[in-house]
Protein backbone atom coordinates (compact mmCIF):
# COMPACT_ATOMS: atom_id res chain seq x y z
CA UNK A 1 0.00 0.00 0.00
CA UNK A 2 2.47 2.65 0.74
CA UNK A 3 4.99 1.65 -2.18
CA UNK A 4 2.35 2.51 -4.75
CA UNK A 5 0.89 5.39 -2.36
CA UNK A 6 4.83 6.74 -2.07
CA UNK A 7 5.03 6.18 -6.10
CA UNK A 8 1.78 7.86 -6.55
CA UNK A 9 2.88 11.08 -4.99
CA UNK A 10 6.86 10.92 -6.63
CA UNK A 11 4.84 10.76 -10.27
CA UNK A 12 1.84 13.78 -9.16
CA UNK A 13 4.62 16.24 -7.97
CA UNK A 14 8.11 14.49 -8.08
CA UNK A 15 8.01 13.86 -12.25
CA UNK A 16 4.66 15.88 -12.84
CA UNK A 17 5.24 16.20 -16.77
CA UNK A 18 6.93 12.69 -17.25
CA UNK A 19 6.62 10.59 -20.01
CA UNK A 20 5.72 6.74 -19.78
CA UNK A 21 8.89 4.90 -20.27
CA UNK A 22 10.95 2.41 -18.77
CA UNK A 23 13.11 4.87 -17.33
CA UNK A 24 9.96 6.90 -15.14
CA UNK A 25 9.09 3.22 -14.22
CA UNK A 26 12.57 2.59 -12.53
CA UNK A 27 12.64 5.76 -11.00
CA UNK A 28 9.41 5.83 -9.44
CA UNK A 29 10.00 1.98 -8.28
CA UNK A 30 13.21 2.59 -6.87
CA UNK A 31 11.62 5.69 -4.80
CA UNK A 32 8.85 4.17 -4.03
CA UNK A 33 11.34 1.24 -2.25
CA UNK A 34 13.49 4.15 -0.62
CA UNK A 35 9.99 5.27 0.91
CA UNK A 36 8.36 1.85 2.19
CA UNK A 37 11.93 0.74 3.32
CA UNK A 38 12.26 4.36 5.27
CA UNK A 39 9.15 3.39 6.91
CA UNK A 40 9.97 -0.03 7.41
CA UNK A 41 13.09 0.76 9.44
CA UNK A 42 10.89 3.59 11.27
CA UNK A 43 8.48 0.51 12.66
CA UNK A 44 11.74 -1.64 13.31
CA UNK A 45 13.21 0.75 15.26
CA UNK A 46 9.59 1.80 17.36
CA UNK A 47 7.61 -1.10 17.73
CA UNK A 48 9.90 -4.19 17.36
CA UNK A 49 13.16 -3.45 18.71
CA UNK A 50 11.57 -3.53 22.58
CA UNK A 51 10.27 -6.65 22.20
CA UNK A 52 13.39 -8.54 20.61
CA UNK A 53 13.07 -10.64 23.61
CA UNK A 54 9.20 -11.09 24.20
CA UNK A 55 7.36 -14.34 23.62
CA UNK A 56 6.26 -14.96 19.99
CA UNK A 57 2.87 -14.14 20.51
CA UNK A 58 4.16 -10.23 21.59
CA UNK A 59 5.29 -9.92 18.43
CA UNK A 60 2.71 -11.34 16.17
CA UNK A 61 -0.16 -9.35 18.04
CA UNK A 62 2.40 -6.03 17.19
CA UNK A 63 2.73 -7.31 13.37
CA UNK A 64 -1.41 -7.09 13.52
CA UNK A 65 -1.07 -4.01 15.21
CA UNK A 66 1.04 -2.39 12.98
CA UNK A 67 -0.49 -3.84 9.70
CA UNK A 68 -3.90 -2.18 10.89
CA UNK A 69 -2.60 1.00 11.99
CA UNK A 70 -0.69 1.66 8.20
CA UNK A 71 -3.82 0.79 6.85
CA UNK A 72 -5.97 2.82 8.53
CA UNK A 73 -3.61 5.72 9.09
CA UNK A 74 -3.00 5.50 5.22
CA UNK A 75 -6.95 6.28 5.00
CA UNK A 76 -6.81 9.38 7.27
CA UNK A 77 -3.52 10.36 5.52
CA UNK A 78 -4.12 9.81 1.60
CA UNK A 79 -7.97 9.54 2.10
CA UNK A 80 -10.22 6.35 2.26
CA UNK A 81 -11.65 6.85 -1.48
CA UNK A 82 -9.48 5.01 -4.32
CA UNK A 83 -7.32 7.12 -6.81
CA UNK A 84 -6.27 6.95 -9.75
CA UNK A 85 -2.50 5.56 -10.65
CA UNK A 86 -1.27 6.85 -13.59
CA UNK A 87 0.60 5.03 -16.87
CA UNK A 88 4.45 4.82 -16.26
CA UNK A 89 4.75 2.60 -18.64
CA UNK A 90 3.68 2.33 -22.41
CA UNK A 91 1.30 -0.14 -23.03
CA UNK A 92 0.49 -2.05 -25.95
CA UNK A 93 -1.13 -5.16 -27.02
CA UNK A 94 0.77 -8.34 -28.00
CA UNK A 95 -1.51 -10.43 -29.96
CA UNK A 96 0.05 -14.12 -29.37
CA UNK A 97 -2.85 -15.71 -32.02
CA UNK A 98 -6.25 -17.22 -30.77
CA UNK A 99 -8.20 -15.35 -28.54
CA UNK A 100 -4.62 -14.86 -26.45
CA UNK A 101 -3.84 -11.04 -25.81
CA UNK A 102 -1.43 -10.33 -23.82
CA UNK A 103 -0.84 -6.64 -21.83
CA UNK A 104 2.99 -5.61 -22.49
CA UNK A 105 2.33 -4.48 -18.61
CA UNK A 106 1.78 -8.15 -17.33
CA UNK A 107 5.30 -9.21 -19.21
CA UNK A 108 7.16 -6.32 -17.98
CA UNK A 109 5.62 -6.89 -14.18
CA UNK A 110 6.56 -10.39 -14.56
CA UNK A 111 10.34 -9.77 -15.49
CA UNK A 112 10.83 -7.00 -13.17
CA UNK A 113 9.38 -9.68 -9.98
CA UNK A 114 11.35 -11.90 -11.79
CA UNK A 115 14.56 -10.07 -11.32
CA UNK A 116 13.88 -8.95 -7.73
CA UNK A 117 13.28 -12.41 -7.18
CA UNK A 118 16.66 -13.78 -8.59
CA UNK A 119 18.22 -10.86 -6.61
CA UNK A 120 16.49 -12.13 -2.85
CA UNK A 121 18.20 -15.39 -4.19
CA UNK A 122 21.37 -14.78 -4.57
CA UNK A 123 21.17 -12.35 -1.56
CA UNK A 124 20.06 -14.84 0.86
CA UNK A 125 21.83 -18.02 -0.16
CA UNK A 126 24.72 -16.88 -1.54
CA UNK A 127 26.07 -13.81 0.07
CA UNK A 128 27.72 -13.70 3.90
CA UNK A 129 24.55 -11.47 5.12
CA UNK A 130 22.18 -14.27 4.16
CA UNK A 131 23.49 -16.88 5.95
CA UNK A 132 23.91 -14.23 9.04
CA UNK A 133 20.06 -13.81 8.19
CA UNK A 134 19.39 -17.64 8.07
CA UNK A 135 21.37 -18.05 11.08
CA UNK A 136 19.18 -15.77 13.28
CA UNK A 137 15.73 -17.35 11.38
CA UNK A 138 17.07 -20.96 13.53
CA UNK A 139 18.50 -19.29 16.77
CA UNK A 140 18.68 -16.06 18.04
CA UNK A 141 20.66 -16.80 20.81
CA UNK A 142 22.94 -18.88 18.87
CA UNK A 143 23.08 -16.38 16.30
CA UNK A 144 24.63 -13.41 18.60
CA UNK A 145 27.39 -16.09 20.66
CA UNK A 146 28.71 -17.15 17.51
CA UNK A 147 29.50 -12.97 16.78
CA UNK A 148 26.55 -12.20 14.19
CA UNK A 149 25.33 -8.46 15.13
CA UNK A 150 21.73 -9.33 15.31
CA UNK A 151 20.20 -5.82 15.45
CA UNK A 152 22.49 -5.04 12.19
CA UNK A 153 21.07 -8.03 10.62
CA UNK A 154 17.53 -7.47 11.21
CA UNK A 155 17.43 -3.93 10.42
CA UNK A 156 18.74 -4.69 6.89
CA UNK A 157 15.91 -7.34 6.45
CA UNK A 158 13.30 -5.14 7.71
CA UNK A 159 15.02 -2.80 4.65
CA UNK A 160 14.96 -5.50 2.03
CA UNK A 161 11.43 -6.57 2.96
CA UNK A 162 9.64 -3.52 3.19
CA UNK A 163 11.86 -2.12 -0.17
CA UNK A 164 10.06 -5.07 -1.85
CA UNK A 165 6.71 -4.66 -0.71
CA UNK A 166 7.07 -1.19 -1.98
CA UNK A 167 8.13 -2.42 -5.31
CA UNK A 168 5.24 -4.91 -5.12
CA UNK A 169 3.00 -1.63 -4.34
CA UNK A 170 3.80 0.18 -7.55
CA UNK A 171 3.47 -2.98 -9.50
CA UNK A 172 -0.30 -3.12 -8.04
CA UNK A 173 -0.24 0.33 -8.96
CA UNK A 174 0.58 -0.44 -12.96
CA UNK A 175 -1.47 -3.41 -13.04
CA UNK A 176 -4.50 -1.86 -11.57
CA UNK A 177 -4.47 1.43 -11.85
CA UNK A 178 -7.23 2.13 -8.67
CA UNK A 179 -5.39 2.41 -5.55
CA UNK A 180 -6.88 2.75 -2.13
CA UNK A 181 -5.23 2.61 1.48
CA UNK A 182 -6.74 -0.55 2.27
CA UNK A 183 -5.31 -2.57 -1.38
CA UNK A 184 -2.55 -4.21 0.82
CA UNK A 185 -4.93 -6.79 3.06
CA UNK A 186 -5.83 -9.35 1.17
CA UNK A 187 -2.94 -9.28 -0.92
CA UNK A 188 -0.73 -9.79 2.51
CA UNK A 189 -2.86 -12.70 3.62
CA UNK A 190 -2.62 -14.36 0.22
CA UNK A 191 1.62 -13.90 0.67
CA UNK A 192 1.37 -15.41 3.83
CA UNK A 193 -0.52 -18.56 2.29
CA UNK A 194 1.53 -18.39 -0.50
CA UNK A 195 4.71 -18.94 1.42
CA UNK A 196 2.95 -21.29 3.80
CA UNK A 197 1.96 -23.33 0.88
CA UNK A 198 5.69 -23.28 -0.75
CA UNK A 199 7.48 -24.04 2.77
CA UNK A 200 8.31 -21.37 4.89
CA UNK A 201 11.48 -19.86 4.38
CA UNK A 202 11.95 -21.45 0.78
CA UNK A 203 12.09 -19.08 -2.16
CA UNK A 204 11.42 -21.18 -4.79
CA UNK A 205 8.02 -22.50 -2.75
CA UNK A 206 6.82 -19.40 -2.22
CA UNK A 207 6.84 -18.38 -6.28
CA UNK A 208 5.76 -22.11 -6.77
CA UNK A 209 2.91 -21.36 -4.13
CA UNK A 210 2.09 -17.75 -5.17
CA UNK A 211 1.69 -19.31 -9.24
CA UNK A 212 -0.63 -22.23 -7.99
CA UNK A 213 -2.84 -19.92 -5.72
CA UNK A 214 -3.29 -17.27 -8.41
CA UNK A 215 -4.06 -19.76 -10.62
CA UNK A 216 -6.39 -21.62 -8.79
CA UNK A 217 -8.41 -18.50 -7.77
CA UNK A 218 -8.92 -17.41 -11.71
CA UNK A 219 -10.06 -20.59 -12.45
CA UNK A 220 -12.50 -20.58 -9.12
CA UNK A 221 -13.56 -16.39 -10.31
CA UNK A 222 -14.07 -18.01 -13.93
CA UNK A 223 -16.34 -20.91 -13.62
CA UNK A 224 -17.68 -21.22 -10.39
CA UNK A 225 -18.71 -17.95 -8.52
CA UNK A 226 -16.03 -14.56 -7.95
CA UNK A 227 -17.54 -14.05 -4.38
CA UNK A 228 -16.04 -17.73 -4.04
CA UNK A 229 -13.00 -16.77 -4.80
CA UNK A 230 -11.19 -15.04 -1.61
CA UNK A 231 -12.96 -18.05 0.10
CA UNK A 232 -10.29 -20.24 -1.61
CA UNK A 233 -7.05 -19.14 -0.12
CA UNK A 234 -8.11 -20.06 2.90
CA UNK A 235 -9.55 -23.45 2.37
CA UNK A 236 -5.62 -24.07 0.24
CA UNK A 237 -4.17 -22.31 3.22
CA UNK A 238 -6.16 -24.68 6.03
CA UNK A 239 -5.78 -27.83 3.87
CA UNK A 240 -1.80 -27.70 3.27
CA UNK A 241 -1.35 -26.56 6.91
CA UNK A 242 -3.55 -29.78 7.85
CA UNK A 243 -2.29 -32.28 5.26
CA UNK A 244 1.37 -31.11 4.68
CA UNK A 245 2.31 -28.84 7.48
CA UNK A 246 5.77 -28.33 6.25
CA UNK A 247 4.43 -27.02 2.46
CA UNK A 248 5.25 -28.33 -0.59
CA UNK A 249 8.67 -28.31 -0.73
CA UNK A 250 9.47 -27.51 2.47
CA UNK A 251 11.45 -30.11 4.73
CA UNK A 252 10.19 -31.06 8.25
CA UNK A 253 11.67 -30.06 11.09
CA UNK A 254 12.29 -31.97 13.98
CA UNK A 255 10.95 -30.44 17.62
CA UNK A 256 13.57 -31.47 20.24
CA UNK A 257 12.48 -30.73 23.88
CA UNK B 1 -22.31 -24.65 51.37
CA UNK B 2 -21.07 -21.01 52.38
CA UNK B 3 -19.51 -21.02 48.62
CA UNK B 4 -22.81 -22.36 47.27
CA UNK B 5 -24.87 -19.22 49.19
CA UNK B 6 -22.30 -16.49 48.00
CA UNK B 7 -22.52 -17.51 44.32
CA UNK B 8 -26.73 -17.75 44.89
CA UNK B 9 -26.57 -14.50 46.42
CA UNK B 10 -24.59 -12.62 43.96
CA UNK B 11 -27.04 -14.21 41.05
CA UNK B 12 -29.65 -13.13 42.88
CA UNK B 13 -28.58 -10.11 43.46
CA UNK B 14 -27.91 -9.44 39.82
CA UNK B 15 -31.51 -10.88 38.97
CA UNK B 16 -32.92 -8.02 40.94
CA UNK B 17 -30.45 -5.66 39.86
CA UNK B 18 -32.04 -6.48 36.08
CA UNK B 19 -35.75 -6.65 37.37
CA UNK B 20 -35.11 -2.85 38.84
CA UNK B 21 -33.21 -1.74 35.65
CA UNK B 22 -36.23 -3.09 33.69
CA UNK B 23 -38.80 -1.47 36.12
CA UNK B 24 -37.30 1.68 35.92
CA UNK B 25 -36.49 1.51 32.01
CA UNK B 26 -40.54 0.17 31.32
CA UNK B 27 -41.93 3.13 32.87
CA UNK B 28 -42.64 1.55 35.82
CA UNK B 29 -44.94 -1.06 34.32
CA UNK B 30 -45.28 -4.23 36.98
CA UNK B 31 -46.32 -7.00 33.75
CA UNK B 32 -44.30 -9.66 33.88
CA UNK B 33 -43.28 -9.07 29.83
CA UNK B 34 -41.84 -5.85 30.51
CA UNK B 35 -40.18 -6.45 33.58
CA UNK B 36 -38.02 -9.82 32.42
CA UNK B 37 -37.72 -9.31 28.25
CA UNK B 38 -39.38 -5.90 27.64
CA UNK B 39 -39.68 -5.25 24.12
CA UNK B 40 -37.43 -2.15 22.84
CA UNK B 41 -38.58 1.22 22.45
CA UNK B 42 -40.65 1.52 25.59
CA UNK B 43 -38.09 2.92 27.77
CA UNK B 44 -39.19 6.43 29.16
CA UNK B 45 -36.76 9.06 27.89
CA UNK B 46 -34.75 8.37 30.89
CA UNK B 47 -31.64 7.33 28.82
CA UNK B 48 -31.56 8.59 25.41
CA UNK B 49 -31.59 5.76 22.59
CA UNK B 50 -27.95 6.31 21.81
CA UNK B 51 -26.55 5.78 25.14
CA UNK B 52 -29.11 2.87 26.09
CA UNK B 53 -27.71 0.96 22.51
CA UNK B 54 -24.47 1.78 23.50
CA UNK B 55 -24.64 -0.03 26.96
CA UNK B 56 -26.25 -3.14 25.00
CA UNK B 57 -23.32 -2.92 22.63
CA UNK B 58 -21.01 -2.70 25.74
CA UNK B 59 -22.73 -5.84 26.97
CA UNK B 60 -22.25 -8.09 24.30
CA UNK B 61 -18.92 -6.77 23.48
CA UNK B 62 -17.88 -7.99 27.26
CA UNK B 63 -19.45 -11.18 26.70
CA UNK B 64 -17.18 -11.80 23.44
CA UNK B 65 -14.24 -10.66 25.03
CA UNK B 66 -14.73 -12.96 27.85
CA UNK B 67 -15.27 -15.97 25.77
CA UNK B 68 -12.38 -15.04 23.78
CA UNK B 69 -10.45 -14.86 27.28
CA UNK B 70 -11.15 -18.56 27.65
CA UNK B 71 -9.27 -19.32 24.51
CA UNK B 72 -6.49 -17.09 24.43
CA UNK B 73 -5.77 -15.72 27.83
CA UNK B 74 -6.37 -19.04 29.70
CA UNK B 75 -5.64 -22.15 27.45
CA UNK B 76 -3.07 -20.09 25.37
CA UNK B 77 -4.72 -20.45 21.91
CA UNK B 78 -3.79 -17.39 19.70
CA UNK B 79 -7.32 -17.81 17.66
CA UNK B 80 -8.31 -14.88 14.94
CA UNK B 81 -11.69 -15.91 14.13
CA UNK B 82 -14.11 -15.15 16.69
CA UNK B 83 -15.95 -13.05 14.67
CA UNK B 84 -16.94 -15.79 12.73
CA UNK B 85 -18.60 -17.86 15.43
CA UNK B 86 -20.57 -14.72 16.20
CA UNK B 87 -22.23 -14.53 12.69
CA UNK B 88 -22.98 -18.43 13.01
CA UNK B 89 -24.86 -17.75 15.97
CA UNK B 90 -26.43 -14.17 14.85
CA UNK B 91 -27.66 -16.11 11.61
CA UNK B 92 -28.42 -19.12 13.50
CA UNK B 93 -30.85 -17.64 15.94
CA UNK B 94 -32.06 -14.91 13.52
CA UNK B 95 -33.12 -17.71 11.37
CA UNK B 96 -34.94 -20.10 13.76
CA UNK B 97 -37.20 -17.46 15.28
CA UNK B 98 -38.12 -16.14 11.75
CA UNK B 99 -38.49 -19.34 9.70
CA UNK B 100 -39.04 -21.85 12.13
CA UNK B 101 -40.74 -20.74 15.18
CA UNK B 102 -42.38 -17.05 13.95
CA UNK B 103 -45.57 -17.45 15.93
CA UNK B 104 -44.40 -19.04 18.86
CA UNK B 105 -44.40 -16.52 22.07
CA UNK B 106 -40.95 -14.48 22.43
CA UNK B 107 -40.00 -15.77 25.51
CA UNK B 108 -39.27 -19.42 23.55
CA UNK B 109 -38.12 -17.35 20.82
CA UNK B 110 -35.82 -15.98 22.35
CA UNK B 111 -34.43 -19.63 24.02
CA UNK B 112 -34.62 -21.33 21.59
CA UNK B 113 -32.85 -19.39 18.56
CA UNK B 114 -29.75 -18.76 21.18
CA UNK B 115 -29.63 -22.38 22.24
CA UNK B 116 -29.47 -23.19 18.40
CA UNK B 117 -26.97 -20.59 18.00
CA UNK B 118 -24.68 -21.92 20.83
CA UNK B 119 -25.06 -25.14 19.44
CA UNK B 120 -24.92 -24.79 16.18
CA UNK B 121 -21.65 -22.29 17.07
CA UNK B 122 -20.39 -24.90 19.05
CA UNK B 123 -20.44 -27.54 16.32
CA UNK B 124 -18.56 -25.67 14.08
CA UNK B 125 -16.36 -24.88 17.15
CA UNK B 126 -15.57 -28.30 17.72
CA UNK B 127 -15.31 -29.18 14.08
CA UNK B 128 -12.29 -26.55 13.82
CA UNK B 129 -10.94 -27.59 16.68
CA UNK B 130 -10.21 -30.99 16.12
CA UNK B 131 -9.09 -29.92 12.91
CA UNK B 132 -6.61 -27.13 14.18
CA UNK B 133 -5.17 -28.98 17.08
CA UNK B 134 -1.50 -29.94 15.42
CA UNK B 135 -1.11 -26.32 14.91
CA UNK B 136 -0.02 -23.59 17.39
CA UNK B 137 1.02 -20.01 17.19
CA UNK B 138 0.96 -17.96 14.13
CA UNK B 139 -0.43 -20.70 12.11
CA UNK B 140 -3.26 -21.42 14.46
CA UNK B 141 -3.98 -17.73 14.45
CA UNK B 142 -3.99 -17.91 10.45
CA UNK B 143 -6.22 -21.22 10.45
CA UNK B 144 -8.82 -19.39 12.47
CA UNK B 145 -8.63 -16.29 10.26
CA UNK B 146 -8.97 -18.03 7.39
CA UNK B 147 -12.08 -20.04 9.44
CA UNK B 148 -13.68 -16.88 9.63
CA UNK B 149 -13.30 -15.84 6.46
CA UNK B 150 -15.15 -18.72 5.07
CA UNK B 151 -17.64 -18.62 7.42
CA UNK B 152 -18.45 -15.05 6.11
CA UNK B 153 -18.09 -15.51 2.70
CA UNK B 154 -20.51 -19.12 2.66
CA UNK B 155 -22.84 -16.60 4.54
CA UNK B 156 -22.54 -14.20 2.30
CA UNK B 157 -23.66 -16.36 -0.67
CA UNK B 158 -26.65 -18.20 1.25
CA UNK B 159 -29.63 -16.26 -0.53
CA UNK B 160 -32.13 -17.21 2.58
CA UNK B 161 -30.45 -15.24 5.00
CA UNK B 162 -30.28 -12.23 2.65
CA UNK B 163 -26.90 -12.78 1.05
CA UNK B 164 -24.98 -9.12 0.61
CA UNK B 165 -28.42 -7.07 1.24
CA UNK B 166 -28.08 -8.11 4.50
CA UNK B 167 -30.78 -9.75 6.52
CA UNK B 168 -33.97 -7.19 7.64
CA UNK B 169 -36.73 -7.80 10.22
CA UNK B 170 -35.32 -10.04 12.56
CA UNK B 171 -37.29 -9.50 15.65
CA UNK B 172 -35.91 -7.32 18.53
CA UNK B 173 -35.85 -8.84 21.98
CA UNK B 174 -32.93 -8.01 24.05
CA UNK B 175 -33.18 -4.63 26.46
CA UNK B 176 -30.84 -3.38 28.97
CA UNK B 177 -31.69 -5.40 31.87
CA UNK B 178 -31.63 -8.37 30.43
CA UNK B 179 -28.23 -8.29 28.57
CA UNK B 180 -27.07 -7.13 32.17
CA UNK B 181 -27.91 -10.09 33.32
CA UNK B 182 -26.51 -12.44 30.72
CA UNK B 183 -23.71 -10.59 30.79
CA UNK B 184 -22.98 -11.35 34.55
CA UNK B 185 -24.25 -14.61 34.12
CA UNK B 186 -21.44 -15.20 31.05
CA UNK B 187 -19.06 -13.63 33.57
CA UNK B 188 -19.50 -16.17 36.42
CA UNK B 189 -19.90 -19.25 34.16
CA UNK B 190 -16.69 -18.20 32.66
CA UNK B 191 -15.27 -17.70 36.00
CA UNK B 192 -16.48 -20.89 37.08
CA UNK B 193 -15.00 -22.67 34.18
CA UNK B 194 -11.31 -21.39 35.04
CA UNK B 195 -11.48 -22.07 38.65
CA UNK B 196 -12.72 -25.62 38.29
CA UNK B 197 -10.63 -28.68 37.08
CA UNK B 198 -10.92 -27.66 33.52
CA UNK B 199 -9.44 -24.10 34.12
CA UNK B 200 -6.92 -25.67 36.02
CA UNK B 201 -6.13 -28.22 33.32
CA UNK B 202 -6.59 -24.67 30.70
CA UNK B 203 -3.66 -22.42 32.46
CA UNK B 204 -1.60 -25.71 32.59
CA UNK B 205 -1.23 -25.63 28.95
CA UNK B 206 -0.61 -22.74 28.79
CA UNK B 207 2.16 -22.55 30.93
CA UNK B 208 3.50 -25.44 29.22
CA UNK B 209 1.96 -27.87 27.40
CA UNK B 210 4.36 -31.17 27.75
CA UNK B 211 4.92 -30.67 31.37
CA UNK B 212 0.95 -30.43 31.24
CA UNK B 213 0.93 -33.71 29.21
CA UNK B 214 3.31 -35.78 31.94
CA UNK B 215 1.07 -34.34 34.60
CA UNK B 216 -2.24 -36.31 33.09
CA UNK B 217 -3.43 -33.91 31.30
CA UNK B 218 -4.61 -34.54 27.79
CA UNK B 219 -4.10 -31.12 25.91
CA UNK B 220 -5.88 -32.13 22.86
CA UNK B 221 -9.31 -32.75 24.67
CA UNK B 222 -8.96 -29.97 26.97
CA UNK B 223 -8.01 -27.43 24.14
CA UNK B 224 -10.74 -29.31 22.10
CA UNK B 225 -13.53 -28.37 25.15
CA UNK B 226 -11.86 -24.77 25.23
CA UNK B 227 -12.72 -24.24 21.51
CA UNK B 228 -16.51 -25.61 22.22
CA UNK B 229 -16.92 -23.75 25.20
CA UNK B 230 -15.99 -20.55 23.45
CA UNK B 231 -17.71 -20.83 20.55
CA UNK B 232 -21.16 -21.54 22.00
CA UNK B 233 -20.30 -18.44 24.30
CA UNK B 234 -20.14 -16.56 20.78
CA UNK B 235 -22.55 -17.84 19.09
CA UNK B 236 -25.22 -16.72 21.98
CA UNK B 237 -23.47 -13.03 22.17
CA UNK B 238 -23.84 -13.24 18.44
CA UNK B 239 -27.89 -14.36 18.63
CA UNK B 240 -28.28 -11.35 21.52
CA UNK B 241 -26.11 -9.12 18.70
CA UNK B 242 -29.01 -10.30 15.93
CA UNK B 243 -32.11 -9.70 18.34
CA UNK B 244 -30.64 -6.51 19.32
CA UNK B 245 -29.74 -4.96 16.10
CA UNK B 246 -32.71 -6.56 13.68
CA UNK B 247 -30.35 -6.13 10.77
CA UNK B 248 -27.56 -8.15 10.29
CA UNK B 249 -24.78 -7.86 7.69
CA UNK B 250 -21.78 -10.15 6.82
CA UNK B 251 -19.77 -6.30 7.06
CA UNK B 252 -20.38 -6.53 10.58
CA UNK B 253 -18.78 -9.54 10.68
CA UNK B 254 -14.94 -9.48 8.67
CA UNK B 255 -12.07 -10.21 10.76
CA UNK B 256 -11.58 -6.77 11.90
CA UNK B 257 -14.19 -7.62 14.53
CA UNK B 258 -12.27 -10.39 15.56
CA UNK B 259 -9.41 -8.47 15.99
CA UNK B 260 -11.32 -6.00 17.90
CA UNK B 261 -12.35 -8.40 20.19
CA UNK B 262 -8.54 -9.30 20.05
CA UNK B 263 -7.73 -6.32 20.88
CA UNK B 264 -9.78 -5.79 24.19
CA UNK B 265 -7.80 -9.23 25.62
CA UNK B 266 -4.65 -7.63 24.93
CA UNK B 267 -5.61 -4.36 26.31
CA UNK B 268 -6.86 -5.68 29.30
CA UNK B 269 -4.26 -8.32 29.75
CA UNK B 270 -4.34 -11.38 28.67
CA UNK B 271 -5.40 -14.17 31.47
CA UNK B 272 -7.10 -11.90 33.24
CA UNK B 273 -11.08 -12.31 33.62
CA UNK B 274 -11.28 -8.54 34.59
CA UNK B 275 -8.66 -7.11 32.43
CA UNK B 276 -10.95 -8.91 29.71
CA UNK B 277 -14.05 -6.52 30.82
CA UNK B 278 -12.05 -3.68 31.36
CA UNK B 279 -10.40 -4.25 27.63
CA UNK B 280 -13.28 -4.51 26.61
CA UNK B 281 -15.47 -1.49 28.01
CA UNK B 282 -12.59 0.63 27.23
CA UNK B 283 -12.47 -0.31 23.65
CA UNK B 284 -16.15 0.42 22.89
CA UNK B 285 -16.76 3.82 25.12
CA UNK B 286 -13.46 4.90 23.65
CA UNK B 287 -14.80 5.08 20.29
CA UNK B 288 -17.63 7.08 20.74
CA UNK B 289 -16.46 9.45 22.88
CA UNK B 290 -13.96 10.14 20.02
CA UNK B 291 -16.87 9.90 17.52
CA UNK B 292 -16.51 14.41 17.23
CA UNK B 293 -12.78 13.55 15.68
CA UNK B 294 -14.59 10.89 13.43
CA UNK B 295 -17.10 13.25 12.05
CA UNK B 296 -14.74 16.08 11.17
CA UNK B 297 -11.67 13.30 9.94
CA UNK B 298 -14.76 11.60 7.94
CA UNK B 299 -13.17 8.16 8.30
CA UNK B 300 -13.58 5.41 10.60
CA UNK B 301 -11.42 5.95 13.30
CA UNK B 302 -11.94 2.74 14.99
CA UNK B 303 -9.78 0.53 13.77
CA UNK B 304 -6.55 3.31 14.19
CA UNK B 305 -7.75 3.41 17.56
CA UNK B 306 -7.33 -0.38 18.17
CA UNK B 307 -4.69 -0.56 16.11
CA UNK B 308 -2.94 1.83 18.06
CA UNK B 309 -3.85 0.90 21.24
CA UNK B 310 -2.80 -2.94 20.52
CA UNK B 311 0.60 -1.45 19.65
CA UNK B 312 1.07 0.46 22.33
CA UNK B 313 -0.06 -1.70 24.88
CA UNK B 314 2.43 -4.21 23.62
CA UNK B 315 5.72 -2.54 23.64
CA UNK B 316 5.11 0.25 27.11
CA UNK B 317 3.09 -2.49 29.36
CA UNK B 318 2.82 -6.49 27.23
CA UNK B 319 0.87 -7.92 30.39
CA UNK B 320 -1.67 -4.83 29.89
CA UNK B 321 -3.69 -3.14 31.89
CA UNK B 322 -4.93 -5.73 34.67
CA UNK B 323 -1.78 -8.16 34.44
CA UNK B 324 -2.36 -11.18 36.04
CA UNK B 325 -4.52 -9.12 38.66
CA UNK B 326 -8.15 -9.56 39.23
CA UNK B 327 -10.67 -8.25 40.99
CA UNK B 328 -12.10 -9.64 44.22
CA UNK B 329 -14.97 -10.69 42.69
CA UNK B 330 -13.59 -12.65 40.26
CA UNK B 331 -10.76 -13.62 41.87
CA UNK B 332 -10.29 -17.76 42.17
CA UNK B 333 -9.66 -17.01 46.63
Amino acid sequence: MLGSFVGLYFIRYGIPNAEPSFLTAIMVIIVAMAGSALIGVIIEKFAYRPLRKSPRINILITAIGVSLLLEYGGQLVFGASPQFFPDILPRKNIDLGGNIILDSNQITIFVISFVLMQLLQFMVFKTQFGRAMRAISHSLETANLIGINVNKVIFITFIIGSSLAGAAGVLYGVAYPKIDPLLGVLPGLKAFIAAVLGGIGNITGAVIGALILGLSETYVAGYISSTYRDALAFVILILVLLLRPAGLLGSKKIEKV
Amino acid sequence: MKKINSTLLLILMFLGGALIINFVMSGFSVSPGSLLWMKPGRFDGLISPYYYSILIILGINIILSVSLALLNGFTGLFTMGHAGFMAIGAYTSASVVTFLLPNAPFVIQLFCGSLAAGAFSALVGFFIGTSCLRLNGDYLGMVTLGFGEIIRIVLLNIDAVGGARGMTDIPVYMNLGSVFLLTIITILVIKRIRDGRLGRAMLAIKENEMAANMMGINPLSIKVRAFVISSFIAGVAGSFFAHSEGYLSTQTFTFTKSFEVIAMNVVGGLGSLSGAIVGAGILTVLPEGLRKLQDLTGIDIRMIIYALTMVLIMILRPQGLMGNKEWKWLSSK
